[in-house]
């Protein structure tokens, strides 16, 4: 399965193992096997966890719970998936996991700029890592006072989703994971997934819809321009590709 | 309404635009939306949804959590090491944490599956009552044994009357892991020198550096024997991997001590202790990072 994120097999020079290999070597007593395959892959199981989870603690927590689950189930994987399919599928488990734990308590933002300070130290204050994934996303780097907020509000409103929609939501939309591939980490079908997006991203509307896109013009915000009642005859959406599209 | 009796909800719109609405329902969707501006707009928003979400940065993962998960991993291959198997078989709870780690229960397993400390756990409750049973029918055949011959025969199969121990019994049964050749502690049995340098270690060239001086050198002036802490930090960090340095330098000015192995360097605190590694920073060496 081509996980972006990830270096392919072909790119991985030939004196490296294959994350197969490495995971037989760590069944097979290779004490540090498992440590290495781990950080082949940390970068983008980090962003899966701490976008699905959106805390940082919470995340290192559930990252940390996924890996020694996954380093103790190792001899149970019996290689019907790509090993970064199962090691991702743990991590969102652990993840969703957390997330129905704490479906009690929630965040709320009061709206002032004491508390969004605090929230954004929380949420992306963290120190920069000397690991670098290769991500089909944007690459990380320092965040403004637009975007930190922005993310923020995004943050808040993935609150309100049930966690598999969050999950799914985070690894297609945020992460740039393809349909099939979410299916198989997921262990459910394509029109599963297809569905947890429709249904996440009709709930997230209402909460985003006034945001732009980070870098983008301050005009185009989702709504701008396409609201009848603001006398703005929206351009014709190609409907046609919404149904051949992929979700 | 172009057939439609009412407008398409949101989520209507969205699974239409997802493909997931077929046959007449879908091209009645289809009708309304060329002709609907305000579900027109709702579904022009709907795509342009995926974009804001997609325009967020990866978040950069902190060295401190791969420090602490590396931490983590190698106190559970060490909790397995020592006695091969026998350390995990009997363990049910939630995995073991690098100290100072917080780590409450494991998650659960995909859909569908028992999670993992539910099966570990019947496999131990299980083990015990084979036992009894094969117990039990030893007692039988040695009680009928006697009561046919007459005699005091005390045994009987050897199968039965010496029941596989449980930990052999789930031990067969497949729990992962490495079963030996696994790390020891054996950093404080045989301690190592600290090389002490002059060297300032920078962020951005870290791995560089250290590469560098695997390579060529630390340069070092002279060695030190390691302090008590220091030893009990390296073991935690390097789960008794083969180390290639422990130096004593300077990392963006701040005094420092760097540990390598063949895959990994740290650098860590003067103050570095087995319970708080103080990691501020962590290289990968390996080929091809």
């Amino acid at each position: 399965m081509p996980m972006d994120g990830r270096p392919s097999q072909e790119q991985l020079s030939v004196d490296q193992p294959s994350d197969a290999e490495l995971l037989r070597q760590h069944v097979d007593g290779d004490p540090e096997a498992f440590g290495q395959l781990f950080q082949r892959h940390s970068a983008r199981l980090w962003a899966v966890a701490l976008r699905t989870v959106g805390d940082p603690e919470e995340a290192a927590d559930a990252l940390q719970e996924a890996m020694i689950s996954a380093f103790r189930r190792a001899g149970d994987f019996r290689g019907r998936s790509a090993v970064t399919t199962w090691l991702h599928r743990i991590v969102v488990n652990a993840s969703v996991d957390r997330l129905r734990r704490r479906s009690g308590r929630s965040v709320n933002w009061s709206g002032d700029e004491e508390a969004l300070e605090t929230l954004a130290a929380r949420g992306g204050g963290l120190a920069s890592s000397t690991v670098t994934g290769i991500s089909p996303g944007s690459p990380a780097g320092p965040e403004t006072a637009d975007s930190v907020e922005v993310r923020l509000e995004v943050d808040t409103a993935l609150r309100t989703l049930p966690p598999q929609q969050r999950a799914v939501l985070v690894l297609v939309d945020m992460l740039g994971y393809p349909v099939a591939d979410v299916a198989e980490i997921l262990d459910v079908s394509v029109g599963t997934v297809k569905s947890r997006c429709a249904r996440g991203r009709a709930r997230l509307l209402p909460h985003l819809e006034h945001l732009r896109k980070p870098g983008s013009d301050p005009a185009d915000t989702l709504s701008s321009g396409l609201s009848p009642e603001e006398g703005n005859r929206p351009a014709s959406p190609n409907v046609s590709s919404g149904q051949e599209g992929g979700v | 309404m172009n057939g439609l009796p009412r407008h398409p909800g949101t989520e209507e719109i969205a699974e239409f635009r997802a493909g997931i609405t077929d046959g007449a329902r879908g091209d009645l969707v289809a009708a309304h939306l060329a002709e609907c501006l305000d579900c027109s707009s709702v579904s022009a928003r709907l795509e342009r949804l995926p974009l804001i979400l997609a325009a967020f940065p990866q978040p950069a993962l902190p060295a401190s959590v791969e420090a602490r998960v590396m931490a983590a991993l190698a106190a559970e291959s060490r909790r397995i090491a020592p006695d091969g198997t026998a350390g995990r078989l009997i363990e049910v709870g939630p995995a073991s944490a690098a100290p100072g780690t917080r780590l409450p229960g494991l998650p659960g397993l995909p859909e569908g599956g028992p999670p993992p400390w539910f099966t570990r756990q019947r496999r131990i409750l299980i083990a015990p009552l084979g036992v009894l049973i094969a117990a039990a029918a030893c007692l039988l055949l040695a009680f009928v044994g006697l009561r046919l011959s007459g005699q005091g025969h005390p045994g009987g199969p050897a199968a039965g009357g010496r029941a596989t121990p449980a930990r052999e019994r789930v031990s067969a049964g497949g729990i992962a892991g490495p079963r030996e050749n696994s790390t020891s502690p054996v950093l404080r049995e045989r301690p190592f020198p600290v090389l002490v340098s002059s060297a300032n270690l920078q962020g951005p060239t870290l791995q560089a550096q250290v590469r560098h001086q695997l390579t060529v050198g630390p340069g070092a002036d002279n060695q030190v024997t390691p302090p008590r802490t220091l030893v009990g930090c390296v073991d935690q960090l390097t789960a008794g991997s083969r180390l290639t340095l422990v130096e004593e330098a300077t990392y963006q000015s701040r005094p420092v001590y760097v540990i390598a192995t063949r895959n990994r360097a740290w650098v860590v605190g003067r103050a570095c202790t087995p319970a708080h590694p103080a990691v501020l920073a962590s290289v990968a060496l390996s080929p091809g990072r």
